[in-house]
């Protein structure tokens, strides 16, 4: 006679947790992208930031007071799915806008960086397996 | 596919008058000689090129992404179009969200990032449509050589 015992709630539970914390290793990097500086792809002039920093140059962070940084919100939409967003003028950070003038502002992809950073993929194995 | 070939596809798709989804959306280069042409490029353009109506930039350098199928890294090939709404000719209303529209009825795996006008900073509206390279191929197929 054979009996079997089913283990899935167990696995469902390493499932849950490597996917908490590869989301908060994730949340963790795009912080860490938005406050370092790094090279940007784009041409960027001088600066002279609202904090009285003034930067030139491709090599940068995306700081400036902090609001950016400040107004990141991860949110647990579902089991398996959280939301990151951001405050007023972060789409323009992100996608880049052309300005009425014709000047540009080229995009600055932070999740992007962030996503490659952090690894999600081998991440949520590591996580799963430890 | 060079962009040379996706500028070609993309220009047939939203001006040629006699495709099968509707006439001419996108707006126009007036070059300093006088001449006009379809507002397509693959950069940025001189300052003395007057842009009218809805532009379309074809960012040649942008990274493709890798993703993990079941234990294959996989990597896809997209293609954005930024598309910007600049003050269209006289008598013309804005045709951003009809560009948007049409590029998402004949891509069917693309999305679109919408960033609205900002009054303070003084910035355009503009979207952001990002399709895989497969679909433009048949739909390349399928609807600009049809006879």
């Amino acid at each position: 006679m054979i009996t079997s015992k089913s283990n899935k709630a167990a696995v469902m539970k390493r499932f849950e947790k490597a996917f908490q914390e590869t989301s908060k290793a994730y949340d963790q990097k795009l912080h860490e992208v938005i406050r370092t500086p790094m090279l940007w792809p784009g041409n960027f002039g001088v600066t002279r930031r609202r904090s009285g920093e003034v930067v030139s140059g491709n090599f940068r962070n995306i700081y400036d007071l902090g609001d950016l940084d400040r107004s990141q919100m991860r949110t647990p939409l579902e089991p398996f799915k959280d939301r990151y967003s951001w405050g007023h003028h972060s789409a323009i950070v992100h996608e880049g806008a052309t300005l009425r003038n014709g000047k540009k502002i080229a995009p600055r992809r932070f999740t992007r960086v962030a996503a490659y950073e952090a690894a999600i993929p081998q991440t949520f194995v590591r996580e799963f397996n430890t | 596919m060079t962009p040379e070939q996706m500028k070609t596809a993309l220009t047939q798709i939203l001006t040629d008058p006699d495709n099968k989804v509707g006439g001419n959306i996108l707006g126009t280069y007036t070059l300093p000689g006088g001449s006009v042409v379809p507002a397509i490029a693959d950069e940025q353009v001189p300052d003395d090129w007057e842009v009218r109506g809805v532009e379309a930039i074809l960012p040649i350098i942008e990274g493709g992404e890798t993703s993990w199928r079941v234990r294959h890294v996989v990597k896809e090939q997209r293609w954005d179009v930024q598309l910007i709404q600049w003050p269209p000719a006289e008598g013309e209303p804005n045709r951003l969200r009809a560009v948007v529209d049409r590029l998402e009825r004949i891509l069917a795996h693309s999305f679109t990032v919408a960033v609205p006008a900002d009054d303070l900073l003084g910035t355009l509206p503009q979207a952001r449509v990002s399709f895989p390279l497969y679909e433009l191929k048949e739909t390349i197929k399928s609807f600009c050589f049809s006879p």
